[in-house]
C-alpha cells in the first residue's frame, strides 16, 4: 500500500523544464512546496537530537574535552563534522535556512491572496446547494431575505447579494492568525542571529573578598556576537564579600541546596544581594549567579623553605556533593612541579569507589593531593587548562591527604600546608540586546496561533427563490473549510437568531 | 497520619483503583451496547481516581508549602492527574468510555514509575526552583503533556482502526477528527509552555535559549506537533502518517521526562531527580 502511494507520487512530480528560469521555478516551488516544509521540520527535530547527547561547546568546553579524551578514536570525526556544536554547525543552519526560505516562499503568495480576499465579494451560491452539509429547506410565514442579510451582517458575515441568494463568508481571522503566526516566526529566527550577532556572554569565577571588574582579560570564558563592540561593555566592578550556601540536613533530599546568596558591593560604593533567579543589571548588561565551590588555599614551600606557592585555587564540583577536582601549577621551580588534588568537603571512604564526599557543606574536609615533577608542557606555547595538569613527562613524587592545617612534609623535603577552605561563587555575565525583540516575536506568534488554530473559514449560503403563492421557502447550506468544523452549528445559531427554529441541548453526544 | 503520607496513600489508591478499572474499561470495549452500566461505573471511577490524586497534589502542596512541582516525582503524579482529568474533561461533553483503557494505562505506568522509582520525599525547593514561574511553566507543560497522551492513545486507536481491529469503536476518521482537536487544544499551551521557560531561563540562567538537553526535547517535541498540524492539511501525509507523526511527538515527551531528566545533566537536573 504504502509503496503504491510513493510510486504515484513520484510519477505525478513534474520534471525539471531544461531551461535555467524554468530549473528555477521548478526548484523554488519544489522548495516552497508543504511536503518539504514538512520533510525540513522533521529534519530540523532530527538534527536537533545530537547536541541534546553530546557535550556541546557552547556549554562547556571542558565536558567537550573530556568526552574527547575518553573517546579518542571518535573525537576527530565527530569534530569534522561539528558534532560538538551541533546548532551552530553548517548542516543545522543549512536545514534551518531552507526552513525559513520555504516559510517565506509560503507566506508571501499567502499573503497576496489574503490582501486580494478583502477586495473582492464572497462568491455566488452554488446551483445545486442542496448537495452540501446541513443542507434545509424551510417554510416560512413571515421573513425576507433583507432580514435574513441584516441578521448575518449584524453578526460578522461578509455577504454577497445576488438577487434570490445569498453567501455569507466568516473566519477570516484564521488566516490572518496563520499569516501572523508564521512571519513571527521568520521574525523571532531574525531575532534570535542578530542577538547572536550583537550579544556578549562571559562566565566568571571570583572567590570570597575577590572582585571581579569587566574587562575582556578577567573572564574565565568570554564569547561574543561577531558584532559586538568590545569597547562598547559598560564599566563596572563588584566585590564578592561574602558566599552564603545552605543544604537540606534532614534524611529527606539531603544534600539538596537550600539557599545561594552572593553578597556583593557594586563598584565600590552599592550593597547587593544576588540570588539564583535574581540578577541585578548594569546598564544593560545583566549578572547572574551561576554556581558556586570550593577553593581550598595551599602553601607550599620547596626544599630550601622558600615559599613558592600560596594562594587559594578553585576547584570544580564533580557531583551534588561537591567532590572537586583542581590542580596546581609550579612552572617556576626547576623541575617543575604540579599537584592533582581532589578536595572532598564531607570526606568519607566508600568501599567500592575510595575516597568520596557524602555531603556538599564542609563536615569533614580532606583534600587528597598526587604530586608530580617534571616537565608541565606550559612552555610550548599551547594554551593549557587551568584545571588540566598533564603528566606525560612527570613523574609522581607521593600521594597524601590533609585536614585544614595539616601540612604534608615530603619525602624530598617540601612542605605543602593545607591552610583552610574558602568559597567562590561563578557569575554569569550577559548582555544580549535581542531578548526584546525574541518576547515580541514569541508574543505574536502565540497570538497568530490562537487564531489560527481557534477561528474556522467557513460559509453559508441562503436562497429564496421568489414564489407566486402560498408561503415562501428559504434553503440553507454551508460549508466548512477544514473537515474538523461543524458547519451545522452556525446554520443552527443562524435560524436560531431569526426565530425559526429553538434548539434544545443536544443529546448527541458521540465524537 | 502526616498529610504527606496521607497524599502518597491516596496514589496507592488511585492506582489500585486505576488497575481494576482496567478490568472494568476492558468489559465496555467488548460490549456493543454503548451506554452500558459497566462503563457508567467505569466513569464514575475514574472521577474518584481523578479526586484522589488531586487531593494527593493539593496535601503535597500543604505539606511543603509550595506548589507540588519540585521534582520528578510530583511532576508525574501531577501529570497523571493531569492526563484523568483531560479525559474527564471531555467526557462531560463527549461519550469516550471506549478510549478510557488506553487513559488508565498510561496512567499506572506513570503513576507506577512515580512510586517505585522516582519517590522522593516532600521537602523545600532548591534555590534554581524559587521563582513564580515554576507555577506558571511548570503546570502549562502538564497540561499539554495530558492532553498529548490523549492525542497519542488517540493515534494508536487511529492505526489500529484503519487496520480493521476494534471494530465497535468510532471510525477512523473521526477519532482522526478528534486527535486532531486535542492537538489544537494541547498545542498553543504547549508553546506557551516553551516561551513562558525561556523568559524563566532569562532571568535564572542570564539566556533565553541555550540548548540545553531538555530545552532541546521541548524544541524537538514542538517541531514534532507543528509537523503534524501542518501534515493533516498535506495530501499523502494525512492519516496513518500524521498519526505515526504524532505518535513520534509523544516519544520526545517520554523520551524528555525519563531519559533527558534521570540520565543526560544539564541545566534542568535538580537534587531528587
Amino acid at each position: 500500500m504504502k509503496k503504491q502511494i510513493s510510486a504515484k507520487q513520484r510519477t505525478e512530480t513534474p520534471l525539471p523544464p531544461l531551461d535555467f528560469a524554468g530549473f528555477l521555478r521548478w526548484t523554488w516551488r519544489q522548495l516552497t512546496s508543504m511536503n518539504t516544509a514538512l520533510l525540513l521540520l522533521l529534519l530540523v527535530a532530527l538534527a536537533a537530537i545530537p547536541g541534546s547527547l553530546l557535550p556541546q561547546r557552547t556549554a562547556s568546553i571542558l565536558k567537550v574535552n573530556n568526552w574527547k579524551n575518553e573517546n579518542p578514536s571518535l573525537a576527530q570525526i565527530f569534530d569534522n563534522l561539528s558534532l560538538f556544536d551541533v546548532y551552530g554547525s553548517f548542516w543545522f543552519s543549512a536545514i534551518y535556512i531552507l526552513l525559513m526560505i520555504s516559510l517565506i516562499g509560503c507566506v508571501i503568495p499567502r499573503l497576496k491572496v489574503y490582501w486580494q480576499s478583502f477586495n473582492e465579494q464572497p462568491q455566488s451560491p452554488p446551483i445545486k446547494i442542496e448537495r452540501f452539509e446541513g443542507y434545509r429547506k424551510i417554510q416560512l410565514t413571515n421573513t425576507s431575505l433583507n432580514k435574513i442579510e441584516a441578521e448575518l451582517k449584524n453578526s460578522g458575515w461578509r455577504i454577497n447579494r445576488e438577487g434570490n441568494g445569498l453567501t455569507a463568508e466568516k473566519g477570516y481571522a484564521r488566516e490572518a492568525g496563520n499569516l501572523v503566526f508564521h512571519a513571527s516566526m521568520i521574525f523571532l529566527t531574525i531575532a534570535l542571529a542578530l542577538g547572536a550577532l550583537f550579544s556578549y556572554r562571559g562566565t566568571v569565577i571570583v572567590k570570597e573578598g575577590n572582585g571581579f571588574a569587566n574587562t575582556l582579560t578577567q573572564y574565565d570564558d568570554f564569547r561574543a556576537g561577531k558584532l559586538f563592540n568590545i569597547e562598547s561593555m559598560p564599566n563596572f566592578f563588584f566585590t564578592l564579600n561574602d558566599f552564603v550556601v545552605e543544604f537540606e540536613r534532614s534524611i529527606n533530599q539531603t544534600g539538596s541546596p537550600r539557599k545561594f546568596e552572593a553578597d556583593i558591593t557594586l563598584n565600590g560604593k552599592d550593597d547587593l544581594m544576588v540570588l539564583v533567579n535574581k540578577p541585578f543589571n548594569v546598564a544593560g548588561t545583566k549578572i547572574y549567579l551561576t554556581g558556586h565551590g570550593y577553593a581550598p588555599r595551599v602553601e607550599i614551600l620547596n626544599q630550601k623553605q622558600e615559599i613558592v606557592y600560596s594562594d587559594s585555587i578553585t576547584f570544580l564540583p564533580q557531583d551534588g556533593n561537591f567532590t572537586s577536582t583542581g590542580v596546581i601549577k609550579i612552572p617556576d621551580e626547576k623541575p617543575q612541579l604540579g599537584i592533582k588534588a581532589s578536595f572532598l568537603p564531607t570526606a568519607n571512604i566508600d568501599p567500592m569507589n575510595g575516597p568520596i564526599s557524602t555531603f556538599p557543606a564542609l563536615d569533614n574536609p580532606q583534600l587528597f593531593m598526587t604530586l608530580w615533577q617534571g616537565d608541565l608542557g606550559v612552555n610550548e606555547g599551547i594554551a593549557q587548562s587551568i584545571y588540566r595538569l598533564d603528566t606525560t613527562k612527570m613523574t609522581e613524587l607521593g600521594i597524601e591527604e590533609l585536614k585544614p592545617g595539616e601540612t604534608w612534609k615530603t619525602e624530598q623535603g617540601m612542605e605543602i600546608k593545607f591552610l583552610g577552605v574558602e568559597q567562590f561563587a561563578s557569575f554569569q555575565v550577559a548582555y544580549e540586546p535581542g531578548r526584546f525583540l525574541a518576547l515580541i516575536g514569541a508574543t505574536l506568534a502565540m497570538l497568530g496561533m490562537f487564531f489560527g488554530l481557534g477561528i474556522q473559514r467557513r460559509k453559508i449560503w441562503v436562497l429564496m427563490p421568489k414564489v407566486q403563492n402560498g408561503p415562501s421557502v428559504i434553503e440553507i447550506a454551508g460549508l466548512a473549510k477544514s473537515d474538523s468544523h461543524d458547519i451545522n452549528k452556525d446554520i443552527d445559531k443562524v435560524l436560531q437568531k431569526l426565530g425559526i427554529i429553538k434548539i434544545e441541548k443536544k443529546g448527541n453526544r458521540s465524537i | 497520619m502526616s498529610t504527606n503520607s496521607l497524599s502518597n496513600l491516596l496514589v496507592y489508591f488511585a492506582i489500585f483503583l486505576s488497575a481494576f478499572n482496567i478490568i472494568l474499561f476492558s468489559i465496555t470495549l467488548s460490549q456493543s451496547k454503548k451506554q452500558s452500566r459497566v462503563s457508567n461505573i467505569a466513569m464514575a471511577l475514574t472521577w474518584l481516581i481523578g479526586t484522589f490524586l488531586a487531593v494527593a497534589l493539593i496535601l503535597r502542596a500543604v505539606a511543603a508549602q509550595r506548589a507540588p512541582m519540585g521534582n520528578m516525582y510530583e511532576f508525574a503524579v501531577a501529570s497523571a492527574t493531569a492526563i484523568i482529568f483531560a479525559f474527564l474533561f471531555i467526557s462531560i461533553k463527549k461519550d469516550i468510555s471506549w478510549l478510557g483503557i488506553f487513559i488508565i494505562v498510561p496512567v499506572i505506568i506513570l503513576l507506577g514509575l512515580a512510586v517505585i522509582v522516582l519517590y522522593t520525599e516532600s521537602g523545600p525547593l532548591v534555590p534554581a526552583l524559587k521563582s513564580s514561574w515554576l507555577l506558571i511553566h511548570v503546570s502549562s507543560a502538564i497540561i499539554s503533556y495530558g492532553a498529548f497522551t490523549i492525542n497519542f492513545a488517540l493515534s494508536i486507536l487511529y492505526l489500529l482502526r484503519v487496520k480493521g481491529k476494534l471494530k465497535s469503536l468510532p471510525s477512523p476518521d473521526r477519532i482522526d477528527e478528534f486527535s486532531y482537536k486535542v492537538v489544537l487544544f494541547a498545542f498553543p499551551i504547549w508553546t506557551f509552555a516553551v516561551i513562558s521557560g525561556a523568559i524563566w531561563a532569562e532571568s535564572a540562567w542570564g539566556r533565553y535559549w541555550g540548548w540545553d538537553p531538555k530545552e532541546t526535547w521541548a524544541f524537538i517535541t514542538w517541531i514534532i506537533y507543528a509537523a503534524y498540524l501542518h501534515s493533516r492539511v498535506t495530501v499523502g501525509w494525512k492519516g496513518t502518517k500524521a498519526a505515526w507523526v504524532s505518535i513520534f511527538g509523544y516519544a520526545a515527551i517520554v523520551f524528555n521526562f525519563f531519559v533527558i531528566n534521570i540520565w543526560v545533566t544539564g541545566l534542568h537536573s535538580y537534587a531528587g531527580v
